[in-house]
């Protein structure tokens, strides 16, 4: 303790800054700059090559407000986080309850559910794309099957079903993740608590709402949050899947906005677009985290 | 036997194995598919393959330089980890044991990192790695990695770690004459051996499954670098012919899923310290 003692402030800072200074700076020259570069540009109608360029004030994000195909791509991106948040969360806490009570084989199911984890995105979305196939695919294949021939649909080409196709992959892709998370918390829950409430006659739904869910709230909250952020920045699958397509029917933010950067070059309302990408991400995940801790105090 | 056969928890095992075989499908479609031609495919997508038939991976190989793609995918993502885990740990280390201004500012600073959709500044990123004259090129790509949201998220797994581990280490290293950077790289960091683990897993699955950074600062197309941009560009040349691109992203993904499976247990840990925490 001496030798730290003995040191005053502005050596421990130095020193300090001897360690995270490589990092700081590699941070801040190849992230903190081009972000705050495209913050700046997304007041001008800069087209992300050339060296001139005029400041133009709020011009792109009144064009981007009263534009069709932004407002479509937050429709598009806010349907596909909701469904997807709710839906992700309750199938991974039933999966990861179901998972915890299971006798036999406990790893091998839990490295099923979590390979699409291990998987690219790009891997994910060409596996399903061949599943849900018009022509070939296994889901149209099986329905014919069973003689429900009447019920195929081109679940990706179809500008009626491409999104909902598109939020399940999602769902089924993410859910491994979660479950696991909820299966660590729930292995944190002392038996002895379980046990005890059993003998004083608590029943199963008892037990999950008054000792499961209260001990589980935080790691809700977790996933609640990772998984909004997730959602809204979904991209990779988008390209791969269906391209935004048909139409612009499951075009997401980050989608709109890559399209401006690189096929139109309008840096600007590429970097409007992600700016607000950006605030809603935080005041979501703000609001939401407030709610949920208060929730996980109210237990 | 019959009388147990009926037990709850058999009952309960049975509709887990029947919820992950479904769940399974796709991977088992692309898996065995991935060993049929054309039309076997076709026929009889369901069945695993009847005989052993490769002529999908001389297919594969003839069509994309597999070689090549496999080394720059390597490259990239060894020397990127490198890069990440040795610049976070040490970046961690102070972070972790002093609480001065400074310290909880420069904490502050990397959360921000976190925060930060990768779209926003990979957009600016191409003109700045151009006025550094390194754009489309591996350096640049490099130091990208090293300096983007996964050196933050690293450090957190760090400084979390580093907390666990007890000051009298780094004390009774000074007082025996070692230097701060000798304790640390002799002492402390043989101990963050798992959390090292757990992130040279995490970024190494990250980097090599990016899709957007490569796409952006390479380029796609013909002369695609990394193997998730190759499949990407194959997928959108032989678009029905699912079985070569079920060979080519099995061919992609196994690394990856080897090393998922040597060391999975380290994988979920990684995955999910400080989500469990709250």
């Amino acid at each position: 303790m001496k030798a730290i003692k003995l040191t005053n402030k502005n050596r421990i800072n130095f020193i300090s800054l001897m360690f995270f200074g490589p990092a700081l700076l590699l941070y801040f020259i190849f992230t903190i700059i081009p972000a705050t570069v495209s913050l700046l540009a997304s007041f001008t109608d800069w087209d992300g090559v050339s060296k001139n360029f005029n400041i133009i004030g709020i011009a792109n994000f009144i064009e981007i407000f009263t534009g069709e195909r932004f407002i479509n791509a937050v429709k598009n991106t806010s349907l596909i986080t909701i469904f997807s948040v709710v839906f992700v969360n309750i199938l991974a806490l039933i999966l990861a309850i179901l998972l915890d009570n299971v006798t036999k084989g406990k790893s091998l199911f839990r490295s099923i559910f979590f390979v699409p984890q291990v998987l690219s995105a790009i891997i994910v979305s060409y596996m399903w794309a061949y599943m849900l196939n018009y022509d070939s695919g296994i889901f149209n294949v099986f329905l014919n099957g069973i003689g429900l021939g009447s019920l195929t649909q081109d679940w990706l080409g179809d500008p009626r079903f491409a999104l909902i196709s598109f939020t399940l992959i999602l769902i089924w892709q993410g859910v491994g993740f979660y479950m696991i998370i909820y299966l660590a918390t729930l292995q944190t829950i002392p038996g002895e608590l379980i046990e005890a409430s059993r003998i004083d006659g608590a029943g199963p739904i008892r037990q999950f709402k008054d000792i499961t869910l209260p001990l589980i709230a935080p790691a809700i909250t977790t996933c609640v949050i990772l998984s909004i952020i997730g959602a809204l920045n979904v991209y990779d699958m988008v390209i791969a899947l269906t391209n935004g397509g048909p139409g612009f029917s499951t075009e997401t933010i980050v989608v709109t906005m890559l399209f401006e950067a690189t096929r139109t070059s309008r840096q600007g309302v590429a970097s409007a677009e992600a700016i607000i990408l950006f605030i809603a991400t935080m005041v979501i995940s703000i609001v939401i985290t407030g709610y949920l801790r208060k929730k996980e105090v109210d237990y | 036997m019959k009388k147990k056969f009926f037990k709850k928890s058999n009952f309960l095992n049975i509709f887990v194995t029947i919820l992950a075989a479904l769940y399974a499908v796709p991977m088992y479609t692309a898996v065995v598919n991935a060993f049929k031609s054309y039309k076997d495919m076709t026929l009889s997508p369901f069945t695993p393959p009847t005989k052993i038939y490769l002529d999908n991976f001389i297919e594969v190989m003839n069509k994309i330089n597999l070689f090549v793609i496999y080394r720059n995918s390597l490259l990239i993502t060894s020397v990127s980890v490198v890069l990440v885990v040795i610049l976070s740990a040490m970046a961690a280390y102070p972070l972790a044991r002093y609480t001065t201004r400074l310290n909880k500012f420069v904490s502050k600073f990397f959360i921000v990192g976190l925060m930060i959709p990768s779209g926003l500044s990979i957009i600016s990123l191409i003109k700045l790695l151009m006025i550094l004259k390194i754009s489309g090129t591996y350096l640049g790509l490099f130091l990208t990695y090293a300096g983007s949201a996964w050196i933050c998220l690293v450090i957190f797994m760090y400084v979390g770690f580093i907390k666990t581990v007890p000051k009298q280490l780094d004390e009774s290293a000074y007082i025996d004459g070692a230097g701060y950077f000798r304790t640390f790289w002799q002492i402390i960091f043989p101990v963050l051996k798992p959390c090292t683990g757990s992130a040279i897993i995490i970024a190494s699955m990250g980097i090599w499954n990016d899709f957007l950074t490569p796409f952006i600062l390479l380029g796609g197309g013909d002369n695609a670098k990394t193997i998730t941009l190759a499949i990407y560009n194959f997928a959108g040349k032989y678009t029905s012919r699912f079985n070569l691109i079920f060979t080519v992203m099995l061919l992609s993904a196994t690394p990856i899923i080897i090393l998922f499976i040597l060391m999975q247990k380290q994988f979920i840990k990684g995955l999910t310290s400080g989500s469990v925490k709250g």
